[in-house]
């Protein structure tokens, strides 16, 4: 506190509207970033239209070479298209995000949900468990569950992103589900002789997904970030399987030789991608508060 | 017996609170309502009013007591409007929503029946369709009267539903009220603060003060004649009423 007297703490901090005059009742649609997510998108999802070579394909001929007519992005250590890698890989890094934030989402919903409606004993354990949880770096999760499970595909460490990255979702969920369960409408849904089923599908449900949605969709870009970071360092996905983050693993040996575009390049989609998730992810969540404040 | 639809006896409800408190808000109270009766709770804010109402229809558990109800179906007008309808379903659908829940008639005839409640509270076929974010509060505690009112229950427990209408309005679903009652034989526990009113359409009053159920019986009995003293105060707070209007009743 700022020691003025009059604060009110708990009120949102209004900005100055009398610098910035601009009414605007929506927040500005994330335009830029939803169409260059969408062509990454589409890229990646219809990889065998845009490659133009074996992304798998060895080409012993052509080890490192820089971005030419033939190799667009040129080839990495192993003779492989980078061009073609991108959108190849893509695929696979894209998959992992949506794998785990669907695994995160769904431990966090049931979880929060048992939370909110346990007894209070109960709720306090779970709650304090999830902070344990969170307070464990989760590198150091991640690499416990790699080395438990001993394999490096995919699904295995989409399912490891997923068990370590639901804490935060958990938490959200918890306070939203005993907010809307305070609801008189839920009352008089249990005076109408509704059941449990019926109101989680019905009512909890359906409030709780504007309010996590930007947490879905945060999550998506961070367990992309986290494949990245892993294979990066060597215990994420091996350099057989491409994707962004396995591309990058060869970057070590890409700064002392100089070979500049085996780094740049998978970086920069990356980079583009969690950027424009991120956007998209706020806008989501500042539009959530502008209707939560509407009512 | 048969002509009771509900009889409450010793009714008791203490809240305990996180931090020690304990509230007791309901102590011993004991009443009947008959069927197709008028029966009024008054007395002052905290006095338990609520929490009794909500203990009868199984919202909270009673501390001890008994409850019997000898109706079919018992259904609740909230004392907060606002939020007793879902923010997310139209006013159509919730209207529905107690027919949807019961599996009552095939989709059109519930819609038809939304339809005649939503007409009967005086509100327009249009808001059907419409969120309740576009109404007034008045005009959504109509909208949760009818959907109450769509399963045709015998016993209705109205937690001050008319106390965000206008006048001409709150007439209107007091005169429904007594439609309902001299037609289905429906029973009412009307919880009100507008002494007046409680005189013109009860039957039966109860008078609460912090929980204690101080005094009841037949409305004129207890206006006239009040035995006890917070009785007595209530009813010489009353302002006087207008002659006209009372010549008029
Ligand atoms: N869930 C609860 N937890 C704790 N105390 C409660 C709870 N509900 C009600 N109370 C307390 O019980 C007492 C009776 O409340 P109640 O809502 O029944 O009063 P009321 O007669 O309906 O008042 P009003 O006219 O303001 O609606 C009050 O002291 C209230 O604070
Ligand atoms: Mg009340």
């Amino acid at each position: 506190m700022t020691g003025n007297p009059f604060e009110l703490v708990g009120l949102q901090p209004r900005i100055n509207t009398t610098v910035a005059p601009v009414k605007r009742r929506h927040g500005r649609l994330p335009v830029v970033s939803m169409i260059l997510l969408g062509l990454i998108l589409l890229g990646c999802l219809f990889a065998e239209l845009f490659m133009n070579h074996d992304p798998l394909y060895l080409n012993l001929s052509n080890l490192s070479s820089p971005p030419s007519s033939s190799f667009w992005f040129g080839t990495d250590p192993m003779g492989r298209d980078i061009y073609s890698m991108i959108w190849y890989g893509g695929r696979i890094s894209l998959l992992i995000g949506l794998l785990s934030a669907a695994l995160s989402t769904a431990i966090a919903v049931i979880y929060g949900s048992i939370s909110a409606s346990a007894p209070k004993a109960v709720d306090d354990g779970l709650m304090r468990f999830a902070e344990l949880v969170m307070s464990i770096p989760s590198i150091l999760t991640v690499i416990f569950l790699q080395a438990v499970i001993g394999q490096s595909n995919p699904f295995a460490l989409a399912t490891v992103i997923g068990v370590t990255s639901w804490m935060n979702m958990a938490k959200i969920v918890r306070t939203e589900v005993q907010r809307i369960r305070k609801s008189t409408y839920i009352e008089a849904a249990r005076t109408m002789g509704a059941g449990f089923w019926y109101i989680l599908f019905k009512h909890l449900l359906p409030g709780l997904i504007p309010a996590i949605m930007f947490m879905v969709v945060t999550n998506i870009g961070a367990a992309i970030g986290t494949e990245a970071t892993l294979s990066f360092l060597g215990i994420g996905l091996p350099v057989e399987t491409v994707s962004w983050g396995s591309m990058l693993s060869q970057a070590d040996r890409a700064l002392m030789t100089g070979n500049w575009w085996l780094i740049v390049i998978p970086g920069l989609f990356l980079v583009a991608t969690l950027v424009c998730i991120t956007d998209i992810g706020n806008y989501i969540r500042k539009e959530n508060n502008r209707k939560c404040s509407n009512l | 017996m048969s002509d009771v639809i509900l009889k409450v006896e010793n009714l008791s409800k203490t809240f305990h609170s996180t931090n020690g408190q304990t509230t007791q808000a309901l102590d011993k109270v004991s009443f009947k309502i008959r069927r197709g009766e008028i029966f009024s709770l008054v007395g002052e804010s905290g006095s338990g009013k609520s929490t009794a109402g909500r203990c009868l229809i199984g919202l909270e558990r009673p501390s001890s007591g008994s409850i019997v109800f000898f109706g079919k179906r018992m259904q609740i007008i909230f004392q907060d409007a606002v939020s007793a309808l879902s923010p997310r379903l139209t006013i159509g659908q919730s209207v529905m929503e107690p027919l949807d829940i019961n599996h009552i008639g095939s989709r059109s005839s519930r819609k038809e029946k939304a339809l005649e409640f939503l007409r009967l509270v005086g509100l327009d076929e249009s808001s059907f369709y419409r969120l309740p974010s576009d109404y007034s509060g008045g005009q959504q505690q109509r909208a949760s009267i009818a959907r109450a009112l769509a399963l045709e229950p015998d016993l209705i427990i109205a937690d001050e539903p008319v106390a965000s209408l206008d006048v001409s309005i709150q007439a209107q679903v007091i005169s429904l009220f007594q439609n309902l009652r001299q037609k289905n034989g429906t029973s009412f526990l009307l919880i009100a603060h507008d002494l007046s009113l409680v005189r013109r359409v009860s039957d039966t009053v109860g008078v609460m003060k912090d929980g204690v159920l101080v005094e009841s019986g037949a409305t004129e009995q207890v206006y006239q004649n009040p035995q006890h003293p917070y009785t007595q105060a209530l009813i010489q707070a009353i302002p006087v009423p207008d002659p006209a209007f009372r010549q008029h009743k």
